[in-house]
């Protein structure tokens, strides 16, 4: 349990997205470019700069069988990169979007023929390559979203679609395109799945923005967390829409790595391990704080001298301890020190691995071990 | 420091790190825009309530937030008219100087003394739990500024007066 690897970039890091076997990491700066890291040893070497965008990258998505990149961007576009070997470089191939917002976030299907782009359009493109035209093509899941979407999640069948948004609701729908999918088998969410089928949909019970929205690995229930600071799991096959609310500050990311394990992380700093006894959701542990004793035990001896200077000064300005989370040196208790941007599962199914980027510029890679 | 504004802070403070969960959000109104949600009041379902922290009917902090951005306006206390020429005074030295100062706003809100607005942008360049003790910061200071400043323009205006009378002594 705790930190596998950690490492921390000179800036703040928005988006980021492993290949398959985690030698190589594609990172968003907090602006218009994406750079490829490769591995030498404990440290993360430049290797590649990905520059097609104009405005801010908001999503990466790395697809881990087929080596291609997805990038989505405020510039209303999105590129599918593949990896030129005799060159040695990324090729970019524009991906007709047709939306006039911002795109928010861009998922790679389970069988990687397909993704989806959540936008502000108030709607969610649905790509696929179009052999006909050499060109990814999309549809639009459109009807009924009322306001922009923050975020999309695939289920394992590659056919229904999860998203939630500023509209406070998630919903599931059905992405099924005609030609490149192969008819579903019937599962809870629905027997005929035409596109655009609402399956479901959901909020939670205080209502606030969704933020992230995530399918169980076996496809029958949908969870989501939304600006309440609540996690919310919904069943249809049983028809149950359980909320565990927390006490922290709101999750902005989650992963559902295995049946029984959510792991959800965003402004507290420190992502948060949910289990259940089948019937609700339960908070179990925040990772990395073991691991923050560890790092106080062998700190210098100088803080300690900071610290009773600190506590001093209060004394005779007569003032209280300050009431805030950070430590006498202004450090957070937690490993990230600011808020926690993404939360990926580990791209080869390794499902007690995760890995978190935060604005304070950490990559860091988890073991959930219960 | 008193026993009332001790609770008062803390309300502020753990109001301002529950607000101050901001993410970039790029406009669903124009495109290629990022504006701070809050100023442009025009996408009503990414505000969020406005809430008011009231010590008395004279020190009130308002605060709004939205997806992407936070304004927190503040009511200094003003007991007499010179604590409200020093408090005018200052807080129009400060603004004057806002882009020295970052997440001060220019203008005050209607009805309160120093507005601050901060977005995503700065909670990405800076911590956040700093940013919340900064404004904590300033609304402890700003009191005992503007009653110093009361306490030395007395204390001045004794000087004056003495030195003027003592010629008729």
């Amino acid at each position: 349990m705790g930190i596998l690897d950690e490492y921390n970039f000179p800036f703040c890091v928005t988006a980021h997205s492993f290949n398959r076997d985690k030698s190589q990491v594609a990172v968003c700066p907090n602006s218009n470019e994406v750079h490829i890291y490769t591995r030498s040893g404990a440290q993360w070497v430049a290797a590649h700069v990905l520059k097609e965008h104009d405005l801010l990258v908001t999503s990466i998505d790395w697809a881990p069988q087929t080596n291609r990149i997805v990038t989505c961007s405020q510039d209303k576009n999105a590129y599918v990169w593949t990896y030129d070997e005799p060159s040695g470089t990324w090729k970019p191939t524009l991906v007709h979007l047709r939306i006039h917002r911002a795109a928010t976030q861009a998922k790679w299907s389970p069988l990687e023929n397909k993704f989806a782009v959540a936008s502000g359009d108030k709607c969610v493109s649905v790509c696929y390559f179009g052999e006909d035209n050499d060109w990814w093509v999309s549809k639009h899941l459109k009807r009924p979203i009322a306001s922009t979407v923050l975020c999309v999640a695939w289920h394992p069948n590659n056919v229904l679609l999860a998203c939630g948004g500023t509209d406070m609701k998630a919903r599931v729908l059905s992405a099924y395109v005609k030609g490149v999918d192969e008819k579903p088998a019937p599962t809870s969410w629905g027997e005929r799945l035409p596109f655009n089928t609402l399956c479901g949909e959901f909020e939670s019970p205080a209502g606030g923005w969704i933020h992230s929205v995530a399918f169980s690995p076996d496809g029958e229930s949908v969870a989501f967390v939304t600006h309440d600071s609540s996690l919310t799991v919904a069943t249809p096959a049983t028809g149950s829409v359980v909320s565990t609310r927390t006490q922290g500050l709101p999750f902005v990311s989650l992963v559902w790595p295995d049946q029984h394990t959510i792991v959800a992380a965003g402004h507290d700093c420190s992502p948060v391990v949910f289990t259940t006894d089948g019937a609700s959701w339960r908070m179990v542990k925040r990772l990395g704080e073991d691991d923050m004793q560890r790092r106080s035990a062998t700190a210098s001896p100088s803080n300690s001298n900071s610290a009773f200077n600190l506590f001093r000064q209060m004394d005779s300005r007569n003032q209280p301890a300050k009431a805030s989370s950070s430590a006498s040196d202004g450090q957070l208790k937690s490993v990230h020190q600011n808020t926690i941007t993404q939360i990926h599962p580990d791209p080869a199914g390794v499902p007690t691995e995760i890995s978190t980027s935060g604005l304070d510029g950490k990559l860091v890679q988890w073991s959930v071990r219960a | 420091m008193s026993n009332t504004l001790r609770p008062y802070l803390n309300a502020v403070r753990s109001t301002l790190t529950a607000a101050m969960c901001l993410e970039n959000f790029a406009s669903q109104i124009v495109e290629k825009h990022n504006v701070p949600e809050v100023e442009a009041g025009n996408t009503k379902e990414v505000l969020l309530n406005p809430l008011i922290v009231s010590r008395n009917e004279n020190e009130q902090v308002l605060i709004e937030s939205s997806i992407n951005s936070v304004r927190v306006s503040i009511r200094i206390k003003q007991a007499d008219d010179i604590e409200r020429i020093l408090a005018h005074k200052f807080t129009r030295f400060l603004m004057m100087r806002a882009e020295n100062f970052v997440i001060l706003r220019r203008v005050p809100i209607k009805g309160y003394d120093i507005s601050f607005l901060v977005t995503n942008f700065h909670t990405e360049q800076m911590f956040k739990h700093k940013l919340v003790d900064f404004i904590i910061e300033f609304m402890e200071e700003v009191d005992k500024e503007i009653s110093e400043m009361k306490l030395s323009i007395n204390a001045r205006a004794r000087i004056v007066a003495e030195s003027y009378l003592s010629q008729f002594v």
